[in-house]
């Protein structure tokens, strides 16, 4: 499974999150209790991996924000910036982990 | 004594998950159900998955979520449906999600019923044990 596969099908596995990586971003938090366990914006439910997707998908900080209000969740720009940058930083972990397995 | 108002449910009354996803599934099928955000619901955002059960269960709301392993496993007590979405692409499950509202129309439909939508849909009756599929 490569770990783009690995990241954005969020199944049962749950690829290994630097605990570095962790402790670097105050927004990011785990818990088994919340979705498997799933790098997720704390005080939400909001999985880092949806916040990566929706960018990618054209949607900006500002409309995000306001959606999210829309369902009545409060989330601030610096923790949908920081939920982007950390599923970059984890893709690039994962990736670099694979090469040197492979190599 | 004061009565308990009930809410009557004809139509399906579900509660999703937090996830900007289900806003277009809101839009596109208010029609065949109605929607409400777990927020809402536990009037808290960020609540574990054991307390959404709990609180969906004494609200009768039936859960959607994205979470295919923590909700499937869930308490004997436990009546309200859980329909979980194993796809990513909104555009492939939001099309199966309506086919899924169209067979199980009424909120009575979904009690008890643990619901994977994927490829198919597998419908799996936690009470007799009963899995069919809507292709």
């Amino acid at each position: 499974m490569t770990s783009l596969n690995a990241l954005f099908n969020e199944g049962e596995h749950l690829p290994l999150i630097p605990s570095k990586l962790l402790r670097s971003f105050s927004f990011i938090s785990t818990d088994p209790k919340i979705r498997s366990g799933w790098p997720h914006i704390k005080n939400t439910r909001v999985l880092v991996t949806d916040i990566f997707r929706a960018q990618v998908r054209g949607n900006t900080i500002e409309s995000m924000v306001k959606d999210f209000k829309s369902m009545g969740i409060k989330i601030n720009s610096e923790a949908l910036e920081e939920a982007y940058k950390f599923t970059l930083e984890w893709l690039h972990y994962l990736n670099e982990k694979e090469k040197n397995n492979t190599s | 004594m004061k009565k308990k108002k009930t809410i009557l449910r004809n139509k399906p009354f579900f509660s999703h998950d937090e996830n900007l996803e289900f806003l277009k599934l809101k839009k596109d099928c208010n029609q065949f159900a109605r929607f409400e955000s777990v927020v809402k619901i536990m009037k808290r955002q960020g609540a574990t998955d054991p307390k959404i059960v709990k609180e969906c269960n004494n609200k009768d709301y039936h859960v959607i979520t994205h979470n295919t392993t923590d909700f499937q496993r869930i308490n004997k007590k436990i009546k309200i449906g859980v329909v979980c979405i194993g796809l990513r692409n909104e555009d492939d499950w939001i099309g199966r999600m309506k086919k899924l509202l169209r067979k199980l129309s009424k909120h009575k439909d979904y009690y008890y019923k643990n619901i994977l939508i994927n490829n198919d849909i597998t419908i799996y009756n936690r009470l007799t044990k009963e899995v069919n599929k809507i292709l």
